[in-house]
């Protein structure tokens, strides 16, 4: 049945295939893994889509033991696997799923292939709590700024995704469909290079779940233009960051996020502009 | 992060709201008391990491306690966390104000009043430039 059953068990796969390939260091593994969670993510929007059209409701609750933490690819694998194999339990046959079945069908052949190759059993430290910074020295105070930062951001795009998720679901153009999209598109990317930093770090964890009064928004309005001012926020966190941080590379790629962040608020000042249901 | 008692309960006996119409940050505080013992409390929360870590802690010193010793330690937290910087009061206020606002609304249900949940405005504001 397409009902609130299957689509927490879509999202929760959405979540492990990103953090898996945010976890993992071989850098084919990685991107291939990356753009199966995108597919799983695009599965989810088309099942939304389907719940919301048949007016029946859905949330972004997870499992209360769910987790992605392991210090072996491998074992991250075979949970996957596993996942995927109880979730075709919940299928039926229908135009939507059997879709879903064929993308899933050639995941779990990559994944079973990758259980061949015994060279990619590699320890994972991505959850090891090291809270060290492999690719320069940085003192204690730049390393629990930029843990602080991580944390919080990794939640807040995390959050960003699921709110514009949810209200593209519910847009009344397609003007609004594309803005909705472009914001989910840089917060995606802003959360694969946040989770990449953070497992680099051995820092890497699962954003807390979301309560339904964070993404059903009834003011767009006034969402809109909170938002706006968290995004000037959050420029000024990265400009801080980019600041006190002595490294040229991370500082350059903390003043990039802060460029970016001007560009989100411009897209939603033309949201504001639009009309809501 | 791992917080403790961290999302809703099934049936509670009690839920509140702590929010800012300001920032849009929330804290929801859930509550399930049996007599005069919160049996199992759990909250949600928008807010920034310290608002998530005084409702771990702050969950975790009331459950299993008494509604006296639970008011007595959110009087002492409040205490506590005035001696601190004015972001960690927002934080604190919002986590208290939704327990507060959640034994209200047990309050109500018990009289019999049809309430889904109480909320209270908090007045300080969680994002304060430090």
């Amino acid at each position: 049945m397409i009902d609130a059953v299957l689509f927490r068990a879509k999202h929760q796969l959405w979540l492990r295939i990103a953090f898996m390939s945010f976890s993992v260091n071989d850098p084919q593994v990685k991107s291939r893994l990356y753009e199966f969670s995108q597919i799983e993510f695009r599965h989810l929007k088309w099942l939304a889509g389907s719940l919301y059209e048949n007016g029946l409701d859905y949330d972004y609750e997870r499992d209360p033991d769910f987790t992605i933490e392991s210090d072996s690819l491998f074992n991250l694998v075979r949970t996957t696997i596993a996942e995927i194999q109880s979730l075709h339990l919940l299928y039926v046959e229908t135009p939507l799923i059997e879709r879903m079945r064929h993308d899933e069908e050639f995941l779990l052949f990559t994944l079973n292939g990758y259980l061949e190759n015994l060279i990619l059993d590699e320890p994972l430290s991505a959850f090891n709590r090291s809270r060290h910074w492999p690719d320069s020295l940085l003192s204690l105070a730049e390393i629990d700024a930029l843990t602080l930062f991580l944390f919080e951001e990794l939640y807040k795009e995390y959050e960003l995704i699921m709110i514009y998720f949810y209200r593209q679901i519910r847009a009344t153009s397609a003007a609004q469909v594309s803005y909705f999209q472009d914001l989910i598109d840089e917060s995606h990317f802003h959360l694969r290079s946040f989770g990449e930093m953070m497992s680099k770090m051995g820092i890497l964890a699962l954003p807390r779940t979301l309560h339904p009064r964070t993404y059903e928004i009834t003011d767009m309005e006034k969402f809109l233009r909170d938002g706006i001012v968290e995004e000037e926020n959050a420029k000024e966190e990265c400009r801080k960051l980019s600041s006190s941080i002595t490294d040229e590379k991370l500082s350059a790629f903390f003043e990039f996020i802060n460029y970016q962040e001007s560009y989100h608020i411009e897209i939603m000042k033309k949201l504001l502009g639009e009309k809501y249901g | 992060m791992h917080p403790r008692n961290y999302g809703p309960l099934e049936n509670p006996t009690g839920v509140g709201v702590g929010h800012s119409e300001k920032s849009g940050e929330f804290v929801i505080f859930y509550v399930k008391s049996n007599n005069d013992i919160l049996e199992s409390v759990g909250y949600a929360t928008n807010g920034c990491h310290d608002t998530v870590v005084l409702g771990s802690m702050f969950t975790e010193m009331i459950k299993g306690e008494s509604h006296e010793y639970a008011q007595m330690a959110s009087q002492n937290l409040q205490d506590k966390v005035a001696l601190g910087p004015v972001k960690q009061q927002a934080c604190a206020q919002m986590v208290l104000s939704a327990f507060e606002a959640a034994l209200i609304n047990e309050g109500h249900r018990a009289e019999g009043v049809e309430e889904d949940l109480h909320a209270i405005e908090i007045g300080l504001e969680c994002e304060v430039e430090e």
